[in-house]
């Protein structure tokens, strides 16, 4: 969700840079002259001495009584869309907690901090692997996992997100009863020095 | 195994006759060692989409500025409104964006700079990212995986190192290829580079990539010329 969001607007604000560059570059520059094309008539700029912003154009609507309202509207708009879109950059969404069972009685419901440990301690004891840490997001009924993996140096790869699919993610499913549970896991190597084991 | 036609790249070949083009892995083929029990889950057919970034410091930053711009001038106008004296800054920008020219050589690099912005911005928004994660091939139901670049790395160095002859090695990894050069301080040439050939397609295949790299390699005698 996160990442469309931040995609649409970088592309939707880089659209508007780069026509509104191109747009001064193409009237700064006299393409048109030197190129020998013409521009459609509602182009913003004319020529060479034409200029960014005139003081006409800047003081146009002043007279009317809805331009300060509208001004004052849009920018505290602006501003306050790029102060949540700023937050939502430091937000994780981590998951409080996760729920196992429900009837009439009430929830029985897992804190999320204590699946993420047990997670990354059966994680941690795959072959292949030195260290783990578990993060999950989504919603209590629905977690998902992202899981980092410390593999060492003679670990197989494709064995250990097997393993970690087959024994623990599977046993976490069973073991709560969630039908589903996905997993995102990177797989890292801390850097070591080349050595030959004889 | 391979499909030599497609894979042929010219430039590849070192001008000391020792590179060789290998047969890449291929991720169909029967595999069979990868875990000792074995898994739960049947292993899904299909491919491993790739890892999208989620561009979050390109994000914050245009945020930022963003917030910067629109809150500055929302605080200047509001003050004019409220009948106090206007920033000078503002008053400034208002006169020299009403008198500067188009082909005044600041509003030309500004245009110029904003333009190139906007298209990597566009560029940003539009391609993947994440080119140090190289995906994995779907080994178990619900598991998106992704291997560090620099592990691949790693781990293909610390298997060819094993070989006997072998005295150094050098692993780069692209999100496409893989290029091994490995210096041999004994043993003929020709079997060192036959016995790291096989335990480099046997190193790459542990790695369980979803897309096979094209595997090159060069073995060197060490210490010549």
């Amino acid at each position: 969700m996160r990442t469309r969001v931040n995609r649409t607007l970088l592309f939707l604000i880089g659209l508007i840079l780069l026509a509104v560059g191109c747009a001064v570059l193409i009237g700064g520059l006299d393409l048109p002259r030197h190129w020998g094309f013409s521009l459609p008539s509602w182009w913003p700029y004319r020529g060479p001495h034409d200029v960014l912003l005139s003081a006409n154009a800047r003081t146009r609507y002043r007279k009317d009584s809805w331009w300060w309202p509208v001004v004052i509207g849009v920018l505290a708009v602006l501003a306050v869309a790029a102060l949540f879109w700023l937050l939502a950059q430091f937000r994780d969404r981590r998951l409080g907690q996760v729920l196992v069972h429900s009837d009439d009685d009430g929830d029985v419901v897992l804190r999320g901090r204590a699946m993420e440990r047990a997670l990354a301690a059966d994680a941690a004891e795959l072959p292949g692997v030195l260290g783990a840490e578990v993060l999950l997001t989504g919603g209590r009924t629905r977690p998902r996992a992202g899981v980092r993996l410390q593999l060492d140096r003679h670990a197989r790869p494709a064995g250990v997100v097997s393993d970690l699919g087959g024994r623990v993610l599977a046993e976490a499913r069973a073991s709560t009863g969630l039908t589903e549970f996905p997993a995102v896991a990177r797989l890292r190597v801390e850097r070591h020095r080349a050595r030959r084991v004889e | 195994m391979t499909d030599p036609g497609s894979e042929h790249r010219p430039g590849g070949e070192q001008d000391d006759g020792t590179t060789r083009r290998l047969p890449t892995v291929d991720p169909g083929a029967p595999l069979g060692f990868e875990s000792q029990p074995p898994p739960v889950v049947p292993a899904p057919v299909g491919r491993a989409r790739r890892f999208w970034s989620a561009r979050r410091v390109p994000s914050a930053i245009t945020a930022l500025l963003a917030l910067a711009v629109s809150g500055s001038v929302l605080y200047d106008v509001t003050a004019v409104r409220a009948g106090r004296q206007g920033m000078t800054w503002r008053g400034r920008l208002a006169e020299e964006l009403a008198t500067r020219p188009l082909r005044d050589h600041w509003v030309i690099t500004g245009a110029a700079i904003a333009a190139l912005l906007g298209l990597w911005l566009i560029v940003l928004a539009l391609t993947p990212g994440l080119r140090s994660l190289l995906p994995m091939r779907p080994a178990a139901a619900e598991v998106r995986a992704a291997l560090d670049r620099r592990a691949a790395g790693l781990l293909v160095r610390d298997r060819v190192l094993q070989v006997s002859g072998v005295r150094s090695v050098r692993v780069s990894v692209s999100p496409r290829s893989i290029k091994v050069r490995a210096d041999a301080h004994f043993r003929d040439l020709d079997d060192v580079r036959q016995d790291v050939a096989a335990t480099l397609r046997e190193a790459v295949r542990s790695l369980g990539l979803d897309r096979r790299p094209v595997l090159s390699l060069t073995v060197r005698r060490a210490g010549r010329g």
